[in-house]
C-alpha cells in the first residue's frame, strides 16, 4: 500500500472510490442528515490522508476507515445533537441520492439506537462477522453479539416478521 | 429480513455532486498542507502517541485506584451550565430558575434532572432565546464507573407537551454534552418550549434519537406520554414544573 504522507491525487481518488460508500453510510447513521454526513466523510478521509498510518491491505484500510469514521461522529455530536424530528414522519429523508423514500423497515433501521445501527449495518450490509466488528469498534465480542440481539429484538417488535435469527 | 436491511442501506449514498464536493474538498484539504508540514504534523502525531502513551499509563494507575467511583456529588445547575454553556448560564441565575434533582434508574444508568430555567430575560446572548426553556440533564452510571466519551450522542432529551401528539413534531431542541469528573451533563434547549406553558410538559431522555413508539407511548385519552417498561434500552421521563413564569419575556 502507498505510504500516507506521499499518496498522488491518483492514489488519494481511488482510496476514496473505494471506500465511500461504506464511510458515508456509517456517518450517515451518527449524523442522520446529509450536510452533516458530507462534513463527517470528508473529515474521516482528511484524518486518513493526514495520518501515518499505514495499512496492511484493502480490508485493514476499511475497517481503520469505519472506526474512525464513528470517532468523528462522535466527536462532532460531543457539542450538538440533533433536532427532533421523527424519521418515520416525514416523506423524505435528505439522503444525497435525491431524496430517500423512507418506508416502514428503513425507518425502523434508521430509528435503532446509533450504537446498534452501526453494527447492524456492519453486520447484515457490510457482512462482518460478530468477532471482526468487535475487533473494529474495539468491544467485546458478547458487546456486539448483545446489540444485535437488542436490535433484532426492536426490528421485531416494529415491523414483525423474521426478524429473531 | 437481511435482504430488507440491505434495501434500508442501499438507499443511503451521496449524489454525484455530494460525491464531487466531498472529494474536492479532500484534495483541497490535502493540497493546502505542504508536504512539509505533512511530514512535521506526523513527527508531531508520533510524538503525541508517545504522550498519549504517557497519559494513558497515569490514567491506567489512577484507575487502579480509583476503579469505581464514590458517588459524585453532582454539579448544580448554574454551575453546570457554566460548564457546557457559559453564555446561556445567566439563565440558572434568574430567579425562576427551579433546582429540581430527580434522579431515575434506568438500567445501567442513573438520569438526573437538575434544573431547568427559562429563556426569556437573558441579555447579551445571540440567540433568541425567548421562549426556550432549558434543562440541565446528568447521566451516570449506576454502578459508579465513569462515563466515558463514547456515550456522545446515546443520550436523546426529547421534550413532550400534553395534546401534542409526538410524531407531529412537537418542539425541537438541541444541546450541548461533556463530561466532568465520570458524569455525563447535556445543557438541553428546548426552542419555543415557553409557549406551551399552560400545558403539562415532560422532558423524555432516551437512547432512541426521537419519539419512537418502542420507547415510549402516547395516551390519546390524556394527551400524556408514559415509558414503555418492556424496553430494554434507555426511556426515562421528568414532569418540568414549568408554569406561566416560564414565559415573562412575552
Amino acid at each position: 500500500m502507498a505510504e500516507s504522507l506521499l499518496r498522488t491525487d491518483r492514489e488519494i481518488v481511488a482510496i476514496y472510490n473505494r471506500h465511500l460508500q461504506t464511510v458515508y453510510r456509517v456517518c450517515f447513521a451518527y449524523m442522520k442528515n446529509a450536510a452533516d454526513t458530507e462534513d463527517a466523510v470528508s473529515d474521516t478521509f482528511i484524518k486518513m490522508l493526514q495520518s501515518d498510518v499505514s495499512f496492511e491491505n484493502e480490508n485493514h484500510e476499511k475497517a481503520w476507515l469505519i472506526r474512525t469514521a464513528g470517532n468523528v461522529c462522535k466527536n462532532k455530536l460531543k457539542h450538538w445533537w440533533r433536532k427532533n424530528e421523527p424519521l418515520d414522519m416525514v416523506e423524505n429523508v435528505k439522503g444525497g441520492q435525491d431524496d430517500i423514500a423512507v418506508d416502514e423497515t428503513f425507518a425502523a433501521v434508521m430509528a435503532l439506537p446509533d450504537k446498534y445501527k452501526t453494527v447492524v449495518h456492519l453486520y447484515y450490509y457490510e457482512q462482518y462477522t460478530g468477532a471482526e466488528i468487535a475487533e473494529m469498534l474495539q468491544k467485546p465480542h458478547s458487546t456486539i453479539r448483545n446489540y444485535l440481539h437488542e436490535a433484532r429484538k426492536l426490528l421485531h417488535k416494529k415491523l414483525g416478521g423474521e426478524f429473531y435469527e | 429480513m437481511s435482504n430488507d436491511i440491505k434495501k434500508a442501506w442501499d438507499k443511503i449514498s451521496p449524489s454525484e455532486a455530494a460525491a464531487d464536493r466531498m472529494q474536492n474538498q479532500i484534495l483541497e484539504s490535502v493540497r493546502a498542507s505542504p508536504q512539509n508540514e505533512r511530514k512535521v504534523f506526523a513527527m508531531n502525531i508520533s510524538l503525541g502517541r508517545k504522550l498519549k502513551a504517557a497519559v494513558v499509563a497515569v490514567a491506567v494507575l489512577c484507575v487502579c485506584t480509583l476503579t469505581v467511583y464514590a458517588a459524585v456529588a453532582l454539579l448544580t445547575a448554574e454551575q453546570a451550565a457554566e460548564f457546557l454553556w457559559p453564555e446561556l448560564a445567566q439563565a440558572f441565575r434568574q430567579p425562576e430558575a427551579i433546582e429540581i434533582n430527580k434522579t431515575q434508574v434506568d438500567g445501567a444508568y442513573n438520569i438526573t434532572l437538575i434544573g431547568i430555567a427559562p429563556g426569556a430575560g437573558l441579555t447579551g446572548v445571540d440567540i433568541a432565546a425567548k421562549d426556550h426553556i432549558f434543562a440541565i440533564v446528568a447521566v451516570q452510571k449506576s454502578d459508579g464507573s465513569a462515563m466515558k466519551e463514547d456515550a456522545f450522542g446515546q443520550f436523546h432529551p426529547i421534550p413532550f407537551i400534553q395534546g401534542q401528539k409526538p410524531w407531529q413534531g412537537g418542539v425541537d431542541s438541541a444541546g450541548v454534552v461533556k463530561i466532568k469528573d465520570g458524569v455525563l451533563y447535556l445543557f438541553v434547549d428546548c426552542e419555543d418550549l415557553a409557549l406551551f406553558s399552560d400545558k403539562a410538559i415532560t422532558l423524555g431522555v432516551s437512547d432512541i434519537f426521537c419519539f419512537d413508539e418502542v420507547s415510549y407511548t402516547y395516551h390519546e385519552s390524556t394527551g400524556l406520554v408514559t415509558p414503555n417498561e418492556e424496553y430494554a434500552g434507555v426511556n426515562v421521563l421528568f414532569s418540568l414544573p414549568i408554569d406561566a413564569s416560564f414565559a415573562k419575556g412575552r
